[in-house]
């Protein structure tokens, strides 16, 4: 589903060149729940970013469904977001001048589908926001705002979901709440890969990489299993 | 104790320098937008500079023009034309005029067609202004502006110079023949006079203007033959003693004179208080009027935009003000930095300034001399408007920051950090938004909504395209108005007649004349109607209107408009326009006080006789008055005419015509009616030209406006723009959203603009026109093409700003953009 091979990531800067992902080799299959584990600095978020097409790497290949992202031109990678990965990020990212309602539809819409508005008003109910439709952003909580960025991304109905420390802004009982939701779109058959510091989320993976230094030092199944988010404790 | 200090830290911090140098850093990232800013002030406050300097330019050239050319103190000229032997009129005027003169010239100044051009094509109004250059002249000199001179060695040649004002309006060279009363004449070049810099007269009820006037200086001995007076002057001129009083002189003379032995009785005038030298200055106070309302507008429209613009630009760092307060800096500290960048936005605006003011003042010196030619240009530096203007450049973005200063510091910290895009918005629209339905899916929305998510700012950018562009509908309607106004009333007055040939004799002539008959019984004429033209003025309370009266058969539909020639009026009173009417309040049936001449003598006196008002004209030109011929005997001049209109036999062109009649000895002018109506720009002297000035300014103001409201809302929606890349909406997407949302308050401002402009153009018509052109009643009238042209470049405008930021949308780095954690 997800394949990198050698893929490196270099910025050259006045101190002089700064390396920020060395040489990643990485499978990763299809309807899993990928941790992305690291201390800030490691490269965890270069690793997404180039998954996703925000960033393209100085050398190696990236394929994601099929496709292989490193070769693809500018109007290729537009559509690869639409179509394939999709953005869930620490901050949320809402749209302020849309409501909740309207802030998934985006999501909905931006992919093409033809029955954006029904898929929005499910994806809410989905993460119990049914009540909150037609709230704008700067009125919901700060879970509740992740949780429509989340539903934002669901309506996409994209086969891989990026979440890029997801639950750094929020309490401990929200950011479980939306763990929970993430799992279950694995379950569901999507490819979630999240990316934290926070070695305790990394128990609820089916598959942990654990980075340093812009290395991948480790990378494999959780040894006693995906556990359940509400056991989890930070 | 010693206490030491670490350089870069805490005893900078509370150091001026610390902030002025954080200050720096902020003008060095956004120095684009700064310059932007500063150059909406400088455009404002050079176009104040710039058009607020030509009254002082051209006073100074035309007090230049007249001192350089030895411009004549006072004019001595025998009445109704008459002419004197040389040596009579010169010796009576010095001896009257005794140790006080300083210098006396006798001229020949006659009235008589010319014909210029190949062929003679081009018909004029001759004014053949004879001179003596075996004697060399020394009063109302003149100077050349392209070809050669005349001087002693042509006393009595044929070699002539013709006025730089018809050359240009005609596009003759330098150097060629034109005809004088069907004589060949070889001008050998063009120059500049200041006697007759006023181009604009009157003809048979019609503007006449550079076009149909060729000035022309010839030696006195040619004038003298083409007038047939050989040996005879109508007119002298002189230069008071330096030092002696000119009216005292003027009274002087006039006594003198009229004591003299003289056989015709003569007048005396004082060159600066005649009305052609007051309406040549009074043209350059009105027009300056004019200008510096516009120029205020611009000004105003500018220093909105910038005070708009800095508010926003202030308003951004709030966050960085909260900061500082949570870290616990001073208040007063805090602000430094605000306003240091508000200074430097300023300083900026004030240099810029100082440039534009510089080039547009340039600019405008360069039209006003191809289109109001003056012997000498003058076009000092005018420190003072400068100063005025870099006072104003310097208020205005001080005072656009002090407002978000203020509330920045006394907001709390907690308030002041929260980010932009999570701040509470607590407006009626946002509820509004939520129960309306809009069409289309969130993409196509995204433009309204963003248009409307943010009330007062939209609204603030809205006001600024809106006071940019209403100056400039006001400009362009200005324009319209009067350019309109003067072509339907020359429409009212040719109204019905057709084209006709408005003949002027050299002097007063009786009907029965050889000169009269030889005019009006031409084979070729096929209809004709003689006339009286006379000045005069109506008075009514406190009001007096300057009327050049067409005294002719009102029933006669060749000598009055045909509206005027059904209604059978009465002879024993006046026919006056609608616009002498309202100026004096009176309507038809009133009545009304005439001062007119009344020949008495050998000159004549003014009279007030009071008559009735027969009719009212719909003429937008106070001037316009007709009486009829039967009340010649109010005037003393019984029988006596010095007009003709005269239109061809069905089978005889107009030219043909009007080369036979203007080689009828006596005859002054013989134009064809159509020639007058195109001398609009006499009228409205450079003002239109310079209008373009203010239109390329305006252009450029809302292009800068745009873009940087523009450049701060991409700004402030960084974020999402980024979110929306990530989710795979493309640059070119993005930026539409971007145009359409420009777009969108373009067009209120646009509309807004437009009303506001409608508005500021009724007050210039109700308020500055009638003090700037007294004589026109300026109707409201805009065209399609000025709406057009005015929507255009707002939308142009408000549609290229983001496309300008579209570079930097594709180089956006979306991971860091995303990644900014508030």
């Amino acid at each position: 589903m997800i394949g990198l091979d050698s893929v490196s990531k270099r910025y050259v800067t006045p101190g002089g060149v700064v390396v920020a992902l060395d040489n990643a080799t990485l499978e990763i299959p299809s309807a899993v729940f990928v941790v992305v584990l690291g201390p800030s600095g490691s490269g965890k978020t270069t690793l997404l970013n180039m998954i996703g097409a925000l960033d393209t790497p100085t050398e190696g290949v990236i394929d994601v469904a099929g496709q292989r992202v490193t070769e693809m031109s500018r109007s290729q990678l537009f559509a690869f977001r639409r179509q394939t990965v999709t953005f869930i990020f620490q901050a949320f990212n809402l749209f302020p001048e849309l409501t909740a309602l309207e802030n998934v539809c985006f999501g909905a819409e931006i992919a093409g589908r033809e029955d954006a508005r029904a898929v929005a008003v499910q994806m809410l109910a989905d993460v119990d926001l049914g009540h909150r439709e037609h709230h704008f952003p700067h009125e919901l909580s700060g879970g509740e705002q992740q949780r429509v960025a989340i539903a934002r991304s669901l309506a996409t109905g994209n086969p891989v979901l990026l979440a890029d420390e997801p639950t750094g802004e929020l309490d401990y009982r929200t950011g479980v709440q939306i763990l929970g939701l993430l799992r279950a779109r694995a379950d569901a058959g999507q490819t979630v890969v999240l990316v934290t510091h926070n070695r305790e989320i990394a128990r609820m993976a089916d598959l942990v990489v654990e980075l340093a230094d812009g290395r991948i030092i480790s990378a494999g199944p959780t040894p006693d299993g995906p556990a359940d988010p509400s056991t989890l404790r930070w | 104790m010693v206490r030491l200090t670490p350089r870069h830290c805490a005893g900078d911090v509370v150091g001026p320098v610390f902030w002025l140098r954080w200050s720096w850093r902020g003008l060095r990232q956004r120095f684009v937008q700064v310059i932007a800013i500063a150059a909406i002030i400088a455009l404002g406050s050079g176009i104040y500079a710039g058009l607020g300097s030509t009254s002082v330019w051209r006073t100074q050239s035309l007090n230049v023009s007249f001192s350089s050319l030895h411009a004549h103190d006072l004019e001595v000229q025998p009445v109704a034309g008459l002419a004197l032997p040389t040596r009579t009129l010169l010796t009576a005027v010095r001896s009257a005029g005794g140790a006080s003169l300083s210098a006396v010239e006798a001229r020949l100044v006659t009235d008589l067609p010319v014909r210029a051009g190949p062929d003679g094509t081009i018909p004029a109004a001759g004014v053949i202004v004879g001179v003596d250059l075996a004697k060399g002249v020394h009063i109302d000199r003149w100077k050349v502006t392209g070809g050669g001179t005349i001087g002693s060695a042509d006393a009595t040649g044929t070699q002539v110079l013709l006025d730089e004002h018809f050359a240009a309006q005609h596009h003759l060279p330098p150097k060629g023949e034109l005809w004088i009363a069907d004589v060949r004449v070889r001008y050998v070049g063009t120059m500049l006079s200041p006697e007759y810099l006023n181009t604009t007269s009157t003809l048979g009820g019609v503007i006449q203007g550079a076009a149909t006037r060729a000035v022309i200086v010839a030696p006195l001995s040619l004038a003298q033959r083409l007038a047939s007076q050989p040996g005879q002057v109508n007119d002298v001129v002189a230069l008071v003693r330096h030092g002696v009083s000119v009216e005292h002189v003027a009274t002087q003379l006039s006594q003198q004179l009229g004591r003299s032995t003289l056989p015709i009785a003569t007048t005396v005038s004082v060159r600066r208080d005649s009305l052609l030298t007051q309406s040549l200055y009074g043209e350059v106070v009105s027009e300056q009027k004019v200008f510096s309302v516009f120029a205020l507008l611009i000004l105003l429209g500018a220093g909105f935009a910038a005070f708009n613009l800095t508010r926003r630009f202030v308003e951004a760092q709030r966050r960085d003000l909260g900061i500082a307060m949570s870290l616990g800096v001073p208040r007063s500290r805090i602000a430094v930095r605000p306003l240091a960048l508000a200074l430097e936005v300023a300083v900026a605006g004030v240099v810029l300034g100082v440039a534009a003011g510089w080039g547009i003042g340039q600019w405008v010196v360069a039209i006003l001399k191809v289109k109001v030619p003056l012997p000498v240009w003058q076009s000092p530096w005018q420190a003072g408007l400068f100063v005025r203007a870099a006072v104003l450049g310097l208020a205005i973005p001080l005072a656009g920051s002090l407002y978000p200063v203020w509330r920045a510091v006394r907001t709390t910290p907690t308030d002041a950090l929260i980010p932009p895009h999570l701040r509470t918005r607590r407006h009626r629209l946002l509820g509004l938004q939520r129960k309306t339905w809009m069409p289309g899916n969130t993409m196509t929305q995204a433009p309204l909504r963003r248009a409307t998510i943010a009330p007062a700012r939209s609204l603030m950018t809205i006001l600024a395209i809106a006071l940019v562009l209403a100056p400039l509908l006001a400009a362009f309607g200005a324009t319209d108005s009067t350019t309109s106004t003067i072509q339907s009333g020359d429409q009212i007055l040719s109204g019905g007649r057709g084209d006709r040939l408005l003949v002027s004799l050299e002097s007063y002539q009786s009907a029965g004349s050889s000169v009269v008959t030889a005019v009006v019984g031409s084979k070729l004429v096929g209809a004709s109607a003689l006339g009286l033209s006379i000045g005069g003025y109506l008075i009514r309370g406190h009001t007096t209107v300057d009327v050049s009266i067409d005294m002719v058969d009102l029933g006669n539909p060749l000598a009055v408009p045909t509206s005027l020639a059904t209604q059978r009026v009465q002879p024993g009173g006046i026919v006056i326009s609608a616009k002498a009417a309202s100026d004096l309040h009176v309507a038809q049936g009133g009545r009304i006080t005439l001062r007119h001449p009344v020949a008495h003598g050998t000159g004549y006196r003014f009279a007030d006789s009071v008559l009735p008002v027969r009719a009212v004209v719909a003429s937008p030109y106070s001037f316009v008055a007709y009486m009829s011929l039967k009340d010649e005997p109010l005037m003393g001049l019984s029988g006596i005419v010095n007009t003709a209109t005269v239109v061809p036999r069905h089978d005889v062109t107009m030219d043909r015509l009007q080369r036979s009649v203007s080689a009828i000895p006596g005859v002054a002018a013989a134009l064809a009616a159509s020639s007058l109506t195109s001398t609009m720009r006499d009228v409205l002297g450079g003002i239109s030209n310079l209008f373009i000035i203010l239109q390329v300014v305006i252009g450029l103001m809302a292009l800068l406006v745009a873009y940087n409201s523009s450049k701060i809302g991409s700004d402030e929606r960084v974020r999402e723009n980024a979110t929306m890349m990530a989710f795979g909406t493309t640059v070119r997407r993005v930026v539409l959203i971007e145009i359409l949302e420009s777009v969108l308050l373009g067009l209120v401002g646009i509309g807004l603009g437009i009303a506001t402009g409608l508005l500021v153009l009724k007050w210039i018509l109700a308020t500055v026109f009638p003090a700037a052109i007294p004589e026109l009643a300026v109707l409201e009238s805009v065209r399609t093409t000025s709406y057009l042209i005015t929507a255009l470049i707002g939308v142009v405008a408000t549609a290229l700003a983001p496309l300008l930021g579209a570079r930097r949308l594709r180089a956006m780095n979306l991971p860091d953009t995303l990644r900014y954690v508030e």
